[in-house]
């Protein structure tokens, strides 16, 4: 078999006395859609968060194709952290879309995804427009190109997100609940994206409550709770036979949403 | 009796203080700025000793009445053996006083901008100085500029104590009028009316300032001939 995407080995992290992480190890393959799920404050978004080293780990390593993000143990023991200027580097290999879409407000559309490729990629206004236009045609987005972030709908605006981290072409795509914000008639129009991306085997972690989406498309599910991995297996075994009881009583809090595949 | 001959005999003395007050508060506020800007940047710096000395320097600047820092700088700096004229200390000195606040206005302008688009941009590969540069820099502006506008007018105000040392600004000129003509009340009423004048020309510039700024949409909006005639914009311009 060959060497996973991303290796996460025995990392752990804490915010004063809470630890939030307790010795996580995860593999994720080239071309897994692996969805995360627990409830809220279980460690699920710091893990996303510490993936990308957008938060320092206290122990453990991650690796994206074998190289080294965020903490870098040393011979000796210890471990140093890579500066800001090494993570800038490593970082648009790893797509991020956040929860709240987390677009510049003071860029359109187009621009918002035309400027890391012209900043971290080297590219000219001219190429990156180009690009950014395709991309957001592609996301069904062509109308709405020169519009400002306020003017833009919920699912709009995660979707101008998630252009915006695929154009500049990331290995793995990180997601931290993409559809909790939107309101539920503008779900659909996200989970699609999303749908034409696994069709296009692009390698996820996606912290959804979509269950639906994930048992559909899911490689795999990750079930975690008080900053420990619980469980995890096929989406289809986990959801129909839980053997953890936090799961059982988790999925029996969001048992309202359907289960069943879309449509 | 208001006897208005005091303002016409003498406005000379009026014309040349007000120019010499805008000359040098328009310089001091400039390099105030400047140097204000540039301490808000080394705030953000991730190199904790320079993050202290401009910290140390913000709060010493603080803390001291404007008229001490000024005879520090116009009476100590011939001490070490540093002779300039009185409108180059004034100035200066003024540019110092002003710089300490719009350093701090300026860094909490910085930390307004929400904190969720500095973190899609590290997480997209941008450094530093581009995330300052594309994404808080042209974002500030409207956490900054209202509390700009009151320091701004405070430094006009502060200005007048370079009066002290014979800089021959507004106040200095009126105490030169009001010795000629002993009519203080008519001398120092033209003073404040000038000053007053000084002062709403530049409040009104930073209210426009401020619309401009106020959001990308909103300005889109402005400025498009349809919407001003429909939304009657126009007269609020």
């Amino acid at each position: 078999m060959a060497a996973p995407l991303l290796a996460i080995q025995g990392v752990s992290k804490s915010y004063g006395r809470f630890q939030a992480l307790k010795d996580i190890d995860l593999e994720v393959r080239e071309g897994d859609v692996v969805g995360l799920i627990g409830r809220s404050g279980c460690g699920k978004s710091s893990l996303l968060r510490c993936i990308n080293a957008l938060e320092r780990i206290d122990a453990g390593t991650v690796r994206l194709d074998g190289e080294l993000i965020g903490r870098v143990p040393l011979a000796g023991g210890g471990a140093r952290h890579q500066s800001e200027r090494e993570l800038a580097k490593l970082r648009p290999h790893i797509g991020f879309v956040f929860q709240q879409f987390n677009l510049w407000p003071n860029k359109t559309a187009l621009d918002n995804v035309a400027l890391p490729q012209v900043r971290v990629l080297g590219r000219s206004w001219q190429e990156a427009r180009q690009t950014a236009a395709e991309m957001l045609a592609q996301l069904g987005l062509q109308s709405r190109m020169e519009s400002f972030p306020g003017a833009l709908s919920g699912g709009q605006q995660q979707r101008v997100s998630i252009a915006r981290a695929l154009v500049m072409k990331p290995r793995l795509m990180l997601l931290d609940e993409p559809t909790s914000a939107l309101d539920p008639e503008l779900v659909r129009d996200v989970l699609n994206v999303l749908e034409d991306l696994v069709a296009q085997g692009m390698t996820m972690v996606c912290i959804t409550h979509e269950l639906g989406f994930i048992r559909a498309f899911g490689t795999r599910l990750v079930f975690m709770d008080d900053g420990a991995i619980v469980e995890q297996g096929a989406p289809a075994q986990l959801l129909t036979e839980p053997r953890s009881e936090r799961l059982q009583s988790l999925l029996g809090l969001i048992a309202h949403e359907p289960l069943a595949l879309p449509s | 009796m208001f006897d208005i001959s005091v303002i016409t005999g003498n406005w000379a003395y009026f014309a040349r203080g007000i120019g010499m007050t805008i000359l040098i508060t328009t310089a001091g506020m400039l390099l105030g700025f400047g140097i204000g800007f540039l301490v808000a940047l080394l705030r953000t710096a991730t190199l904790l000793p320079l993050r202290i000395a401009v910290g140390i320097y913000v709060e010493v600047l603080r803390n001291i009445p404007f008229i001490i820092l000024l005879f520090i700088f116009f009476y100590g700096l011939p001490f070490a053996g540093i002779r300039i004229p009185s409108q180059v200390a004034g100035t200066v000195a003024l540019a110092l006083f002003c710089s300490a606040y719009y350093a701090e206005i300026l860094r909490g302008a910085m930390a307004a901008v929400p904190s969720g688009q500095i973190e899609a941009a590290r997480a997209m590969g941008l450094t530093h100085l581009q995330i300052l540069r594309d994404i808080i820099v042209p974002q500030m502006w409207k956490f900054a500029l209202p509390p700009m506008a009151g320091t701004t007018t405070t430094t006009v105000k502060e200005s007048s104590v370079l009066s002290t040392i014979a800089v021959s600004e507004l106040t200095y000129q009126g105490l030169i009028v009001q010795g000629m003509t002993f009519a203080p009340f008519e001398v120092f009423a033209t003073v404040a009316g000038l000053y007053w004048i000084f002062t709403a020309v530049l409040t009104w510039g930073f209210h426009r300032a401020e619309r401009a700024v106020g959001s990308p949409e909103m300005t889109e909006v402005i400025r498009s001939k349809v919407a001003r005639k429909y939304l009657s914009l126009d007269h609020r311009m």
